[in-house]
């Protein structure tokens, strides 16, 4: 056996001359992997630019918070605050509303709290209490209790006057500059001090309004929560009772109580204090472990080498297609055409008639070899036209029986 | 880079000081260790860069056989290296063990042995090595694929030669013997000898035994130095596979058998490949074994889907042979329109050459004919008629031309062939 050797290859040696392999090496794979690189750096970039874009600048959706500017919120309240010189404060955990307020120094900041959970407890409210002034939004009655004795809750606004607008009805200056507010869904209460009754009191009554407050004023309450957000503000008196109510001292630290209040202690135990301590760390390490295998068992020994493949066909497809063009076109006098026409061909060689034989020829000598009568012959080999598929089948059954019948003897 | 499973048993035995220790240091000193034994045993790992590759590889082998390609690995680096080698042979070469453990010295040089058990004809590639060179704590490997092509060219494999010692022997019974009974113009005047019994009595030369005391006879021999031109089809009807076996492939056969028989028997034998245009053409007036000049010229011979070009054919032979000659055709005759292209190419030759048309049968058709039994089988089988009725027609027109018709399935071509070939040479017709 003759060999080819081919000539010795020294594949390190090319390198050499180019000096910078590590660059060189580098750039090669920065071209070879370029169109991946594209689309995974323009992945990533649209994904910050949505998470960057999302939080673009402090943003939030609860209820009357300073920073949203939604229907609901009270950034509206916040910003002309802001602009008339009173610095507003949002917190959202008792320490750090009564940091924000020591810090001021006293009597130099009112406290808003708006606390529709009922998040803060009696000892937290004493403490508030404690702080300065304070404004109440809409409170419940076991706030008001334990903020100021003075101030009780005297049930929700009625429907019927739900969508009107309440005139002032005492000598409040505040409630008298504002004039009318509206009545909403809020809470009346009645106290030492009572504004924006929903209806004119009756004899033994107590009176009960929108606005209620300590003779000492270091206790407000503003009865309904909807004419401090951005939706309400602008309507009837809204705005200056509020401004007036929250303006009076230069901060406004707006206290909206949150699960930092609650006390934590009772929390029960989750999964991690129940399993053993090595079970994250093996199962981390088992993580790692399986993903260094991937890397043992995927890592290819080379590149793939192709086959050239030849085209082959298969050579009977011509006449399978076109049997099926037979059948889809029901063309089954065609199809008969062509059995018969094989059959008194391979006849007429059987009994070696020569090119030019007839049909007539080959019936002739067919009948000798037959038990069938001449006439049921010429009916199979000549006259049956099958026109359906059924009879197509029987015929062509018939017509090979006869063939083999007439060949075999 | 590569890691072995060594190094996952590693990174794996890490678990226990885990379990024992759980805490995220122990996880961090573990990958510290992991990340240490990589860098040292790919830094005491030979550089795969400083290999040197040479090959051996047979000049060629024949489908069906074996061959052995020999990959000498030389070390250039200053390590001993211990290397897992791959031999990127392309999948139809059947390398049995293409991926193979090797130690080098430094300096020195080492050989892998593939063996190889090609599954197609042509001239198979092997592009590039790829060597990894592993480190000595058996952990990590630098991975490195170098270009180093190689080429194994697959002859045909030329299963009709079992056909050859009996058709050999059929020749040389005619000599002398055959050609007694047959008295033609094509046979000659070979020797005299005397008379045994059982020689035809109309073969006795009275005049030389006039001459001599003794009855004599006179001996012929078929005649010698005639000229067979094998044409061969390579266009897209070559593409269809008969009997798992694609036509070109069955043509070859018969094409090897029919030019190796000729070339015993004293004929002139030149063989074509076309198309569109020329593929392959060798011919015995070349130097050298005709056989093997055929299996190196038929090696790469692929079928083309194109159309063939019928019209170019007559140049073509003539410019092979300006003679009388017996132009053997291995074409198919359902290429649908043998009225354009076929038949008057016959017509043409025929004035000057005998033409033998050589063509596979499908056995397949004859079974779709056979089966009766569904609705759709009838229309297969109406379909199937149709198709041997039109190879028939084809067939008659052939022969009315005055060209001889070889039709036979896969396997029994290249014998038919042949024995056709004896025939015409026994009634003295080349």
């Amino acid at each position: 056996m003759t060999l080819q050797r081919s000539p010795e290859a020294f594949p390190g040696a090319a390198r050499r001359k180019n000096l910078p392999v590590w660059p060189q090496r580098f750039r090669e794979g920065l071209r070879r992997h370029r169109f991946w690189l594209l689309i995974g750096s323009a992945f990533l970039l649209v994904t910050l630019g949505i998470l960057v874009l999302g939080n673009f600048g402090p943003r939030s959706s609860a209820a009357l918070a300073v920073d949203n500017p939604g229907p609901n919120g009270a950034m509206a309240v916040a910003r002309v605050l802001h602009s008339q010189g009173v610095t507003v404060q949002a917190t959202d955990s008792l320490d750090a509303t009564m940091t924000a307020v020591g810090s001021a120094g006293p009597g130099r900041s009112t406290v808003l709290l708006y606390d529709p959970g009922s998040l803060l407890d009696k000892a937290g409210l004493t403490r508030l209490a404690a702080a300065g002034p304070l404004v109440l939004v809409q409170p419940g009655p076991l706030t008001l209790r334990a903020v100021t004795g003075s101030i009780t809750a005297a049930g929700p606004v009625p429907d019927s006057s739900a969508s009107s607008a309440v005139p002032a009805g005492c000598s409040n200056g505040d409630a008298v500059a504002a004039g009318r507010i509206d009545a909403g869904h809020g809470q009346l209460y009645h106290g030492e001090v009572v504004c924006f009754p929903v209806r004119a009191a009756g004899a033994g009554q107590v009176r009960s309004g929108l606005f209620a407050a300590t003779a000492d004023g270091r206790a407000t309450v503003l009865g309904n929560s909807a004419i401090l957000s951005n939706d309400r503000l602008a309507s009837s008196g809204n705005a200056a009772l509020a401004l007036r109510t929250l303006g009076k001292t230069p901060q406004l630290v707006w206290y909206t109580p949150s699960l930092k209040d609650l006390r934590t202690s009772a929390a029960p135990k989750d999964l991690s204090q129940l399993t053993p301590r090595w079970v994250l760390p093996a199962g981390i390490w088992l993580l790692i472990v399986a993903c260094l295998s991937m890397l043992f068992k995927g890592r290819r020994d080379g590149p793939l080498v192709p086959e050239p493949l030849p085209v082959v066909v298969k050579a009977a497809e011509t006449a399978v297609g076109r049997a099926r063009l037979y059948q889809d076109a029901r063309a089954t006098e065609h199809a008969a055409a062509g059995l018969r026409a094989g059959t008194l061909m391979r006849l007429a060689q059987h009994f070696r008639l020569g090119a030019a034989a007839g049909v007539d020829d080959v019936l002739r000598a067919a009948v000798g070899h037959s038990n069938r009568s001449a006439a049921e012959l010429a009916d199979i080999l000549v006259w049956v036209r099958p026109t359906t598929d059924a009879a197509l089948l029987r015929w062509a059954q018939d017509l090979d029986i006869l063939e083999k019948e007439v060949t075999s003897r | 880079m590569a890691i072995t499973g060594r190094f996952v048993l590693l990174a794996l035995a890490g678990l226990f000081p885990i379990l024992r220790f759980p805490a995220a240091p122990t996880i961090l000193l573990w990958l510290l260790l992991l990340g240490a034994v990589l860098a040292l045993d790919l830094t005491l790992a030979a550089s795969p860069r400083t290999a040197t590759l040479r090959r051996e590889i047979p000049h060629s082998v024949r489908l069906t056989e074996s061959a052995t390609a020999v990959l000498v690995i030389g070390n250039g680096s200053r390590r001993t290296m211990r290397a897992w080698v791959k031999d990127g042979w392309q999948p139809s070469a059947g390398a049995l063990n293409p991926r193979q453990s090797v130690r080098i010295p430094a300096g020195g040089r080492n050989r892998i042995t593939v063996r190889l058990h090609p599954t197609r004809r042509g001239e198979l590639s092997v592009p590039h090595v790829t060597v990894r060179s592993s480190g000595p704590l058996g952990m990590a490997a630098r991975q490195l694929t170098i270009q180093a092509p190689g080429h194994l060219r697959v002859l045909p494999p030329f299963h009709a030669r079992a056909h050859l010692p009996a058709k050999l022997r059929q020749l040389r019974g005619l000599d002398g013997k055959a050609a007694v009974q047959i008295r033609g113009a094509g046979t000659e005047f070979d020797s005299l000898r005397d008379y045994v019994r059982g020689d035809d009595v109309r073969s006795i030369d009275w005049r030389a035994t006039a001459r001599r005391r003794d009855i004599v006879v006179r001996t012929w021999r078929p005649e010698r130095d005639r000229r067979v031109v094998i044409v061969l089809d390579t266009s897209r009807t070559s593409a269809a596979r008969i009997e798992d076996e694609p036509r070109l492939d069955t043509g070859i056969e018969a094409a090897l058998l029919l030019a190796v028989l000729a070339d015993r028997g004293g004929d002139r034998v030149d063989f074509l490949a076309f198309d569109r245009r020329l593929r392959a053409r060798v011919g015995s007036a070349a130097k050298g074994n005709l056989l093997s000049a055929l299996v190196q010229a038929i090696m790469p011979l692929q079928p083309e889907l194109i159309e063939l070009d019928w019209t170019q054919i007559p140049a073509q032979v003539h410019a092979v042979s300006a003679h009388r000659s017996l132009v053997v055709l291995l074409t198919a005759l359902d290429s649908g329109a043998a009225e354009e292209g076929l038949l008057p190419l016959v017509a043409t030759l025929v004035r000057q050459h005998i033409v033998l048309v050589a063509t596979v049968r499908d056995p397949l058709l004859e079974r779709m004919r056979a089966d009766r039994s569904t609705v759709s089988a009838i229309f297969r089988a109406a379909a199937a008629e149709r198709a041997l009725l039109d190879r028939a027609a084809v067939t008659a027109q052939l022969r009315h031309l005055g060209a001889e018709v070889v039709d036979a399935a896969p396997h029994e071509l290249p014998p038919q062939l042949a024995e056709r070939y004896i025939q015409l040479k026994a009634a003295g017709r080349l």
